[in-house]
């Protein structure tokens, strides 16, 4: 499965939160974007609900504070390979 | 982990924090007003009832009306904590401080003991609703993070300084008298700069530093101790065991610490809220400082530059530099909202669109000459000093509302345009 991956790691508000939304206007079925953030982006997660999409969030590492994974809410092939990730 | 406690629907409505911002530029140009009219003799006498209404409405009109409209939108929009009935409780406080701050002002400088007994009231109202709103939310909320436990012990700090501030205030107001009350203007006003409003910018600072200002985050080891030891500090002063080394050492720390993570900030890209909050940590380490030097060194206006420097120096344009990263980012999101909610395709302004950093320029020079110009004042008085001071302060606070109307008119001019989109 491809993982789109986006780093908004170092862009100052409000890019990070305009690049995701972006990025998922384009987000195939069978695909998942994959998020590296610095912070917990919370104003995102009431979109995504909005716009029919399920997401993870994981802490992993000082230099990758926040990522998340964001796939389709219908997608049940993006969702089984991310949920065994 | 699936975080999912954060509801837009939830997050109160962008009219609510910005009644609060709107409002308390007003109060400092009133303050400006008061110290136009009054001159140099303004800072003669800290206990004169002229320099009680000059501090407290820049303490209540502008600190704490900033502060609990900053509490009550970012609260949920960036830790997902989740206020109930925001609307209704924030028009309470909010039209509960701006009539009593007013009251309080008029009847000090008016020596109305009227007004400042209706004034109890209303300030008894707004304090402890928002008190009690904030108090619910945040020990509601799940989340764990040395943000939140800095924000709970400032909300502690709140109670305690509006608690004495009452007290003080019916003794006054009513003619009471007590043994030594000015051992309780001390505590009221310690737990209220160094309690209420530090722990709150501190813990505000652990989020929007490294969130507008792309630093690294402050170290764990530090935001995880830093609020509970201050906290510590203050009960100990409470109890008459006065730790004022430590205090200025533990205050220096943040300044510095502040200092170094935007000096090895991740982009260098210029900004103005950078600007503000680094004079910022200068102006909290002078007066920290210069609150060392009372140990050697005594003059008549000593208190009166003291406070000064602190909220002059270092809470006022930290609050101001905030307000220029958080309206931004609050109308850029309220519409990105809205426009997700209408899947309509209107061109959004980015942040730097919103408060145009020429205007912001000009507020953040026009506002440090002010405080020079007060400084000034306090330390060698002279009526143009005054005027000179007073004059700036009102064009800086003006323009900070100018600033501010700006970005509401942007917020409504397109709003009105993608609700437009959708209407027959």
């Amino acid at each position: 499965m491809p993982l789109i991956q986006i780093d908004v790691r170092f862009l100052e508000p409000c890019k990070p939160l305009e690049q995701v939304l972006a990025a998922l206007q384009t987000l195939p079925t069978g695909d998942c974007l994959h998020v590296l953030h610095r912070l917990e982006p919370f104003p995102l997660y009431e979109m995504l609900k909005q716009q029919g999409f399920k997401w993870i969030t994981r802490s992993i590492s000082p230099e990758i504070p926040i990522e998340l994974f964001i796939w389709k809410e219908n997608d049940s092939i993006a969702e089984q390979i991310i949920l065994t990730l | 982990m699936n975080t999912t406690q954060l509801s837009l629907q939830q997050t109160p409505s962008l009219h609510i924090p910005l009644r609060f911002f709107l409002t308390a530029p007003l109060f400092a140009i009133l303050a400006m007003v008061l110290l136009f009219l009054k001159g140099e003799t303004l800072f003669s006498n800290r206990w004169s009832m002229d320099f009680l209404a000059f501090t407290h409405l820049f303490t209540i009109g502008v600190m704490l009306q900033i502060m609990s409209g900053a509490l009550l939108q970012l609260l949920p929009v960036l830790f997902g904590v989740i206020l109930t009935r925001v609307t209704l409780w924030s028009s309470l406080i909010h039209g509960s401080l701006t009539l009593g701050t007013f009251l309080l002002a008029i009847g000090w400088v008016l020596d109305l003991k009227i007004a400042l007994q209706i004034s109890w009231l209303f300030l008894l109202l707004g304090g402890f609703t928002l008190i009690s709103i904030v108090t619910l939310s945040l020990f509601k909320s799940p989340n764990q993070n040395p943000i939140l436990t800095s924000v709970r012990l400032a909300v502690i700090a709140l109670f305690i300084t509006i608690g004495l501030g009452l007290l003080l205030l019916v003794l006054f107001a009513w003619n009471i008298t007590i043994y030594n009350p000015i051992f309780l203007t001390h505590l009221h006003l310690n737990w209220g700069l160094l309690g209420w409003t530090l722990l709150l910018v501190v813990g505000i600072a652990y989020q929007v530093v490294p969130m507008f200002q792309i630093t690294p985050p402050y170290s764990n080891s530090f935001s995880r101790r830093f609020s509970p030891f201050l906290f510590g500090i203050l009960v100990f002063y409470t109890l008459g065991i006065p730790l004022e080394l430590v205090l200025v050492l533990l205050v220096i720390s943040f300044a510095i610490i502040t200092l170094h993570i935007q000096h090895k900030r991740l982009r260098k890209l210029p900004d103005m809220t950078l600007n503000f909050w680094r004079v910022a940590m200068i102006g909290l380490i002078i007066s920290a400082l210069f609150y060392l030097t009372g140990f050697v060194w005594a003059f008549p206006q000593r208190e009166i530059l003291q406070g000064i420097l602190f909220v002059g120096g270092f809470i006022l344009p930290v609050i101001q530099g905030m307000l220029y990263k958080i309206v931004p980012f609050l109308v850029w999101l309220h519409l990105t909202n809205l426009q997700t909610d209408f899947a309509q395709k209107v061109k959004i302004p980015n942040m730097k669109q919103i408060i145009i950093d020429k205007w912001q320029r000009w507020h953040f020079w026009l506002y440090f000459s002010a405080y020079i110009m007060t400084v000034i004042t306090v330390v060698s008085p002279h009526e143009y000093f005054s005027f000179l001071a007073a004059f700036l302060g009102m064009i800086a606070f003006g323009l900070l509302e100018y600033n501010l109307l700006k970005a509401t008119q942007i917020y409504l001019t397109f709003r009105q345009r993608i609700l437009s989109t959708v209407r027959p």
